[in-house]
């Protein structure tokens, strides 16, 4: 089944709008659980939504001493997370105007965010953004050779690097998409999940303690506005990462009719995956310590080592069962 | 024939699940997280001879499988976490080759046991593309678990990360080497736990340490 290109227009905004509106509440959903597990009550799920709205009606102040860098940053960042957002597949099979770019092309579109950012964090030229910029840029070279042998061993199989196709593939051939390559590239790109998003053994988001910050040391120049749009970024670059892994591992529930009653359902799968993914990334986090900065070279090896098995299992071994 | 394809590929999953669990192994830094790693390998292992015991319609395995469970999954990783509280020894795991390199020769032993185990499919009685290569990597990169750590409880468990490869690999060529050659092994292992426990509560006494590596001091 296919779409026109007037449903796949209003699929296309409509996945933009539930990954925008779901992004904020997946942060608020992993600090809650964290909250709980702490014994804490936790704030409101809504409330990131509140410290949004708060940050948007707020003043901007910039550094004297900062270029217009700083002031295009967020905004360049933001943007190339909108422009990854259509490569994933959300909410329907094939996914609307999909064929515009690979996972290729979206692994770039992340590097870019996170380059813009990091550029700007040295900008004003306070010793906290360049350390902050420093560490985020050494994991990301570490991260993205894992990333792309990762996307490689999922598209590996099936023969194609677009998320839409890898999906549709699974979601075709049912259990016998399944193979032990798959479960190798799964726990490599968890482990990758981890740094991507900063969270607990690589990088703590709630820490306050300026010395061991790597994500919030970049943008502690950032107030009013700009703040809230690196907030939201990052609340949708989470719902990218567990969204890419919800639609590679498990892409079934993904609708493939134009329907109201379909729609509804793929938007409620969606969430579902979306936040059953988080959920267990917090929970993994509240057993964990922060990692002394030098040991994620040695998760991201890991990563890299997965990655590649799974690649040999594929290409060397074959076929499967 | 949906329940069946659904069991191998949950075959395939489970094979998945003691490779990587062997590696993980490998990156561990503390010693019970070893042995926690160890006895979700055990129960990998239990639950693929399971399966191919239903796939293959050989109801011996069953038995072999439910050993497997009750000794490396549960009374082992039990009988180490005694050792290790009642040895009261350092919590970390001694390694000679750090995590980093001991990940990339994973990676070098998967290789090696694709191109050593690639001939040996067609002869495979269990035909699972992956099995067979998996069960060899699992094998060797027990060995380099036993070769690469210092501590005598460190190698204990590469030894037994080798004996679940060897376990799967037996049973992926010939369904098992026969029940009683696997009763009389998983028996074995149960001694050797018990041996290896009075072995190193005498040598904490003597040495007040386990690290095998001093013991070559004892050497003429």
């Amino acid at each position: 089944m296919t779409f026109d290109l007037a449903e796949q227009l209003v699929l296309f905004a409509l996945q933009y709008l539930v990954v925008l509106a779901l992004g904020p509440l997946l942060l608020g959903l992993g600090r809650r659980v964290r909250a709980r597990a702490q014994g804490r009550a936790g704030a409101s799920l809504l409330q990131v939504y509140r410290d949004l709205w708060k940050l948007l009606r707020k003043d901007v102040v910039y550094s004297e001493s900062s270029s217009w860098l700083t002031r295009y940053a967020p905004g360049i960042s933001f943007a190339a997370l909108l422009a990854g957002i259509p490569l994933i597949p959300w909410l329907v099979l094939p996914t609307p105007l999909g064929y515009i770019g690979d996972l290729v092309v979206l692994v770039g579109l992340l590097a870019l965010s996170r380059f813009i950012i990091a550029l700007a964090a040295l900008d004003a030229g306070s010793a906290f953004g360049g350390m902050g910029s420093t560490r985020e840029m050494w994991m990301g070279a570490l991260a993205e050779p894992a990333f792309l042998l990762v996307i490689f061993a999922f598209g590996g199989p099936v023969g194609s690097l677009q998320a839409g196709v890898i999906a549709a593939s699974g979601v075709a051939l049912g259990l016998a998409y399944v193979h032990p390559s798959l479960l190798l590239a799964i726990v490599a790109y968890v482990l990758l999940l981890l740094v991507e998003t900063g969270r607990l053994p690589v990088d703590n988001p709630a820490t306050h303690l300026e010395l061991t910050m790597v994500h919030e040391a970049m943008v502690l120049e950032y107030s009013g506005r700009d703040l809230a749009l690196i907030e939201w970024g990052q609340g949708v670059k989470l719902a990218m990462m567990i969204g890419l892994l919800a639609a590679l591992a498990l892409p079934w529930g993904l609708a493939t009719s134009w329907g109201l009653v379909a729609l509804l359902v793929a938007v409620g799968v969606l969430a579902l995956k979306l936040a059953g993914g988080h959920y267990i990334v917090s929970i993994f986090e509240t057993r964990l310590a922060k990692w002394r900065l030098f040991r994620v070279a040695d998760l991201m090896t890991l990563a890299v080592v997965l990655a590649f098995g799974s690649l040999v299992l594929i290409y060397m071994v074959g076929g499967g069962a | 024939m949906s329940l069946s394809s659904a069991a191998l590929s949950a075959l395939d999953l489970s094979a998945a699940v003691a490779l990587v669990t062997a590696w993980l192994c490998l990156v561990h830094r503390r010693i019970s997280a070893l042995v926690a790693t160890y006895a979700i390998q055990s129960a990998a292992v239990a639950i693929t001879v399971g399966l191919i015991a239903y796939l293959y319609q050989t109801p011996d395995l069953y038995l072999l499988a439910a050993t497997t469970f009750g000794v490396n999954a549960v009374v082992l990783p039990w009988v180490m976490d005694r050792v290790i509280l009642s040895l009261k020894v350092d919590r970390m795991v001694g390694m000679y080759a750090s995590v980093r390199t001991s990940a990339l020769v994973g990676l070098g032993l998967l290789l090696l046991s694709v191109f050593v185990a690639g001939p040996l499919a067609p002869v495979a009685e269990v035909s699972s593309g992956g099995l067979l290569p998996i069960s060899m990597a699992t094998l060797l990169i027990g060995f380099f678990l036993l070769l690469s750590r210092r501590k005598a409880i460190t190698q204990v468990v590469g030894l037994l990360v080798m004996n679940n490869g060897i376990l799967l690999a037996g049973v992926a060529l010939t369904y098992g080497l026969g029940l009683f050659v696997e009763l009389a092994l998983a028996a074995n292992l149960l001694v050797l736990a018990i041996v290896a426990r009075i072995f190193l509560t005498r040598m904490k006494e003597s040495f007040d340490h386990v690290d095998a590596d001093a013991l070559r001091a004892l050497e003429g």
